[in-house]
């Protein structure tokens, strides 16, 4: 989710369509049941689909997705579980498939889920989340969950770079516990400051959680769209899971 | 609750979440034999030191219930049961510090010893509501073979089973009392004027 929402520029200057909540449901809802139910040929060409609508509506996740570290953890997932199946290894999948048919699904449907959280989150404003969240009754939850989101690759910036930095001043090689505790006081800290900040520029913008009101859910003009799309898809999918 | 508070909460679940995410799909990944002690002590002492930062009751949970709903977006095999361990092992460690603004280091200790040890049975509980109570008859029976294999006693078997807790016990408590340690030195550079206030179950 976007915290920056719908309200800064796209860099190209022209504002870019953008996801509701409802879209966003349905983009999950979908993503889910397709991972869970088709075969590996599905999971692909819906994540063709999946591809093509970031390139239109969140081409900044395709720029992540494709980064290297991104295709090491899908690429050692797929060969963990080749070598899994191989093995003998109890992998949570029919026994039926052969090793590499069990690999190729496996590293399809983490690229179908990981394309699918990229558009939802480069896409949807987290204004639009928080308004949901609120809708059904977990009031305040949608930001902190919002903030979460937001924060999670800081958070893992934070914890990489303090473990290089005290591993390199050889902090582990004498006192471990005192390494650690020094180590989770920085993350803590740093995270916290940052925090400090996501609380300031909540501030500024007037976002109050004690008089926050159940709003509306905001509709956007892909709703619709997207609603319809996934609903055959789950449809499909269900279909395919039933009489396959 | 105040937006600061929200927002605290927001970013110690996103550190949880990290920690599951990273760490735990490369723990999983190498079949590490004490990733069902590692994991849930980070991740409750990350929860707890929450707890100390706060200091509002609902802090754990609340933290909990964000890490488990980013759980369900990462990817990976079966997402529910660590969704489902993770809200447990919240749920307990905030009825321990329940009540007091800044629980006592017992109670810090108390809540993570229980709340990993929580991840001792709970693949026996979840697993009993999903397959049935003719699971644990299987078990039953796969540990009778294993002790005349290995020739070992049931007491043997007990034994054993008693040091496996005592681990998570000892884990849990460690990553309790590590976590006022932190949120003090965190707070100290933060925000001075709440670190140095003493935890006594102060309401």
């Amino acid at each position: 989710m976007s915290a920056k929402g719908a309200a800064l520029p796209q860099p190209s200057g022209r504002e870019a369509p953008r996801l509701g909540m409802v879209s966003a449901l349905a983009v999950l809802a979908a993503t889910l049941c397709v991972a869970g139910m088709l075969p590996t040929l599905g999971v692909a060409a819906y994540a063709v689909m999946l591809v093509a609508t970031s390139a239109w509506l969140a081409p900044e996740a395709l720029r992540r997705i494709a980064g290297w570290r991104v295709l090491l953890v899908v690429l050692s997932l797929g060969a963990v579980s080749y070598l899994g199946a191989h093995l003998g290894a109890a992998v949570e999948q029919p026994g039926a498939w052969s090793p590499m048919s069990l690999a190729l699904h496996i590293v399809m449907r983490v690229a179908t889920i990981l394309l699918a959280v990229g558009l939802i989150a480069y896409s949807l404003p987290l204004e639009q989340f928080a308004a949901a969240m609120e809708r059904i009754g977990l009031k305040n939850f949608g930001f902190a969950f919002g903030v979460a989101v937001n924060s999670l690759p800081l958070a893992g910036r934070t914890l990489k770079q303090t473990y290089h930095a005290l591993r390199l001043r050889r902090a582990f090689s004498t006192g471990r516990l005192r390494a650690l505790r020094l180590a989770a006081t920085t993350v803590v800290a740093n995270m916290l400051a940052a925090a400090d900040q996501t609380v300031a520029a909540a501030m500024a913008r007037g976002y109050d959680p004690e008089k926050q009101q159940r709003r509306p859910l905001p509709l956007t003009s892909l709703d619709a769209v997207f609603a319809i799309v996934a609903g055959a898809i789950i449809a499909f999918s269900l279909y395919w899971a039933l009489h396959a | 609750m105040s937006t600061r508070d929200l927002t605290y909460i927001g970013v110690f679940a996103a550190l949880w979440s990290a920690v599951e995410i990273s760490l735990g799909t490369y723990l999983h990944a190498v079949s590490f034999p004490l990733t069902g002690v590692a994991l849930p002590t980070i991740g409750l002492g990350i929860a707890l030191t929450a707890r100390r930062v706060v200091a509002r009751n609902g802090t754990i949970f609340a933290a909990a219930a964000l890490t488990a709903a980013l759980k369900a977006l990462s990817f990976g095999g079966i997402v529910l049961s660590p969704m489902a361990a993770i809200l447990m092992q919240g749920a307990l460690a905030e009825a321990v510090t329940w009540g007091p603004k800044r629980p006592a280091r017992w109670r810090m200790c108390l809540a993570g010893a229980l709340g990993v040890t929580w991840s001792v049975f709970h693949p026996l509980i979840s697993q009993g509501i999903l397959a049935g109570k003719g699971i644990y008859v299987i078990y039953l029976r796969l540990i009778e073979r294993a002790l005349d294999i290995f020739g070992l006693t049931a007491t043997g078997a007990l034994v054993a089973l008693g040091l496996f807790v005592l681990v998570h016990l000892v884990a849990g408590a460690i990553a309790g009392l590590l976590a006022d340690l932190v949120a003090r030195g965190a707070l100290r550079r933060i925000r001075p004027e709440l670190a140095d206030t003493e935890p006594q179950d102060e309401r």
